[in-house]
Formats: structure tokens, C-alpha cells, sequence
């Protein structure tokens, strides 16, 4: 689960890029489905404005950041 | 109500790709439409803005009230500071996107390209009458031919089944901004490495004309955390530059990875960031895009006969990119997982021994051989990558 901060995005898409579920989608703004999202933590990180948060909801485990796999 | 548009080629998404693309097919004397989400082409700008003079040549005849710097020489700073200015044998611009992609955009409309700015499309899915049907919120365009320049998002490739989804290390994370201040050096690229300044990336500062330059950063994704490219931007902004007036202020996201395998699936077409075409190494699209885009555009434009296109002949663009840019990408991707794995001591020893030497003696080649003698692992990583 994530959450977005449409005033920081800069719609530029880089989450959309790395989303490997397709659950951000671009249109006149930027919205996230939290019924697809498997809270991987790539858009977060890559996020270059940081409008992007990872949603703590109650009773909901802490969203874990996925290991970086670059070299 | 929603209104059904037909056209042979339907162009989506209106960068540089896109625009040529659209240009070529109506050339090839098809009825083409193109169509960007944004109400104005070329805004904003998301690019360091630098392209070499060979870019243009095989792809548009560049105008001289586009360039905004010419690039006379390119200098390195090593993590620690030392400079190291490239000899030159390149000539290159700082050109102005905006008003390039205006002027491509109104071009493609005196040749009968249809227009479409503002428009969003969220779907394009075959036909069943044949063709393809592309939809927005108000209307519907049919098309026997679709060509995907959207963008590094390329989301509505992945609904016609191809993997468009980056890897955190095939992405680089950019923030840009414009800055004015006196200490801008005219004339030049300046590149800033090191894991401080821009972690898996570098900093680039280019010169814009006047006391003005294009400043930007990149970070690899998969070493970038929340934030982190703006934050480094305006430090890095601050340290150099302080007190610089700063605007234009945007970021994006830059493929670098291998392009896109197939380019080409049925009647559709995939062109520019959308199918993955970057330079790996400099981080340089816009070449990449204007030719896919001719390519493209030309390719599906012959492609057709008797109102009817032939999805076989399509797979001759990928043939096309493969030998023209392809094989530099699939280079630039190989060296750049080599550069990737270079620390911050290598490359300033690297910048010492070239201070000692002399540029000139000290070739691509023999940095890489440092490399591989100092990580064994690589050589095999990259004979691998390069097969």
C-alpha cells in the first residue's frame, strides 16, 4: 500500500516504469490501485521527489523495502 | 457520446519519436494522427537537452534558431575533484526541446498529420474488424497500425503483452533543473562522478547559451532512495553555484537498459524511451528517438498496399534499429555494467594517471583493462552481455 502527494509529483511516470504489477497509473495525474500493489517499495525508492509513501495502515504489516538488485 | 476517428497509422504520445514518426508516415502517403496526453507539445522538458550534430543528420535537418550552445570540449571531475577536459572530436548542441518539438509538431501538421494534443489514451487493444482501436475518456481512433512512442512509462505496451517493467539497476533517476550564474563555462559538458554526488550515475552540467546551463543527476535506481535526486541536485547546485537563480525544475525517469525485443508484435510499433532506447553510458535518447521514429514512421508507411498493412513487413524497423543504433545500445549497455562496478578511488585514480600521461595516452581501453584487472568478474559479466 502506497500512498501519493499529487503536489509533490512532478508526473514524470519513473514509478509507472518500475512497477511490476501495473498498479500506477499516469493520467492527468498520477494514481495508485492498492488493490494491486504487492507494497515492493520500487517506486518509493525511485521516486525522484519523494511524493511517494508507504501507507502504514492499522493492523497492516510495515510495507518492506525490496532488496536492490542492481551489480 | 464518443466519436470513432479512422486512420492506416495512429501515433501515440508526441516527444521526439513520436513527432517523426508521425512526419514519416504521412510522407510515406498514409493518413496519420498523433496524440500526446499533454496540451503542449514539448513541455515540460524532462532532458539535459544535448544531442550530437550526427543525431540530427539521419533523421531531421536541424534548424540553427534550435541551438542554444554549441559543445566544443567535455570535462570529467573525478570523485575528488580532479578535472580531466576530453580532446575533442565531437561536435555537438545544446538545443532547445521546446521549441524543436513545436516546430516538428507544426511541420507534421502542414503534411497532414491529425493532431490530437490533450488527449490520453488508456487503452489499445486489436480489433475485431481488424486493426486496432485506441480509447480515451471522449473518444475512440481506429487504426491498422499503432506506433507506441509514449514514453518510459510504455504502460500500454505491457497490456499488449510486452514486459516493459524497468529493474531498479536499468533505471537511472534524474532530477533537472535551469540554472543562470557567472561560473557557468561556455562551450562545455562538465561531468561530475562519484558515489557522493550521484550514487550508480553522475552529474552533468551543460552549457545553455549565456550565463545559463541545464544542470542535472541521475541516480542508478536500484541505489536510489526516496528523495534522493532532488536532494542531491540542490546541494550540488548549492556547492557550485550558490546563489544561481534556478527554474524549471523537473524530474523523470531514464531507461538504461537493453531495448526493447520484439520492437514490433502485429500491427504495432514501438519507438523512442517507450521501447527503451537510451545510450547507456551518456544517457543521450534524443538520437535514439529521432531515428526509431523515421524508421518507424517510414517502415509502417511502406508497410501498407491497397489500404490494407502488412504486420510482416513491420519486422523490417527492428532491422533497421538493430544495425543502425541497436548494436551502439547493446555496447553502451555492456560498458556501462563495467561502469557501474568502478569505485570512487578507481576513477580517481583513473583522473591522476590521465593528469600524469596525458589524455590522449590513456584510452578507453586501458581504463577498462584496469578495471578487469582489478575485478576479475567483470570480464566475464560483460563477455557475456556482448555475446
Amino acid at each position: 500500500m502506497i500512498d501519493i502527494d499529487n503536489a509533490t509529483c512532478d508526473e514524470c511516470a519513473t514509478c509507472v516504469s518500475v512497477c511490476p504489477v501495473d498498479a500506477i497509473v499516469l493520467d492527468d495525474r498520477v494514481t495508485i490501485d492498492n488493490k494491486k500493489c504487492i507494497s515492493c517499495g520500487r517506486c518509493v525508492a525511485v521516486c525522484p521527489v519523494g511524493a511517494l509513501t508507504p501507507a502504514v495502515r492499522a493492523g497492516a504489516p510495515a510495507p518492506m523495502r525490496e532488496k536492490g538488485t542492481g551489480t | 457520446m464518443t466519436s470513432t476517428r479512422y486512420f492506416d497509422i495512429a501515433v501515440i504520445g508526441g516527444g521526439p519519436a513520436g513527432i517523426v514518426a508521425a512526419t514519416h508516415a504521412a510522407k510515406g502517403g498514409r493518413t496519420v494522427c498523433l496524440v500526446d496526453r499533454k496540451k503542449s507539445p514539448g513541455y515540460p522538458v524532462r532532458c539535459g537537452e544535448a544531442i550530437g550534430l550526427k543525431g540530427f543528420a539521419s533523421s531531421v535537418s536541424l534548424k540553427q534558431e534550435w541551438i542554444r550552445s554549441r559543445i566544443s570540449y567535455m570535462k570529467l571531475v573525478s570523485p575528488s575533484g580532479i578535472a580531466v577536459t576530453v580532446p575533442n572530436n565531437y561536435e555537438g548542441y545544446i538545443v532547445d526541446r521546446e521549441k524543436m518539438e513545436k516546430d516538428l509538431t507544426a511541420d507534421a501538421v502542414a503534411l497532414g498529420v491529425e493532431f490530437f494534443a490533450g488527449m490520453s489514451v488508456v487503452s489499445v487493444l486489436p480489433h475485431t474488424d481488424g486493426g486496432y482501436e485506441c480509447r480515451s475518456s471522449s473518444s475512440v481512433i481506429r487504426a491498422q497500425c499503432v506506433i507506441l512512442a509514449e514514453g518510459v512509462e510504455s504502460r500500454l505496451a505491457r497490456a499488449l503483452g510486452w514486459t516493459t517493467c524497468l529493474a531498479p539497476g536499468d533505471l537511472h533517476s534524474c532530477a533537472f533543473a535551469r540554472i543562470a550564474h557567472d561560473d557557468v563555462e561556455p562551450g562545455t559538458c562538465v561531468f561530475y562522478l562519484g558515489a557522493g554526488r550521484a550514487p550508480g550515475g553522475y552529474v552533468w552540467v551543460f552549457h545553455r547559451g549565456g550565463n545559463t546551463a541545464n544542470v542535472g543527476l541521475g541516480v542508478m535506481g536500484a541505489r536510489c532512495q526516496k528523495g534522493m535526486p532532488r536532494a542531491l541536485l540542490y546541494s550540488f547546485i548549492n556547492e557550485k553555484f550558490p546563489g544561481a537563480r534556478v527554474t524549471d525544475f523537473h524530474c523523470g525517469g531514464v531507461p538504461m537498459g537493453k531495448w526493447i525485443r520484439p520492437l514490433v508484435k502485429g500491427g504495432v510499433m514501438l519507438a523512442g524511451d517507450a521501447a527503451h532506447m537510451m545510450n547507456c553510458v551518456s544517457g543521450a535518447g534524443i538520437a535514439y528517438a529521432l531515428y526509431s521514429g523515421r524508421a518507424a514512421g517510414t517502415v509502417a508507411a511502406e508497410s501498407f498496399s491497397g489500404g490494407m498493412c502488412s504486420h510482416e513487413s513491420l519486422k523490417e524497423y527492428q532491422n533497421r534499429w538493430a544495425s543502425f543504433y541497436g548494436r551502439q545500445q547493446d555496447r553502451s549497455y555492456a560498458i556501462k555494467e563495467v561502469m557501474v562496478g568502478f569505485t570512487d578511488a578507481f576513477l580517481d585514480g583513473v583522473a591522476r594517471s590521465v593528469m600524469r600521461n596525458g589524455a590522449k595516452k590513456m584510452s578507453i581501453l586501458s581504463i577498462f583493462v584496469k578495471a578487469f584487472i582489478s575485478r576479475p568478474l567483470l570480464l566475464l559479466k560483460v563477455m557475456r552481455l556482448l555475446r
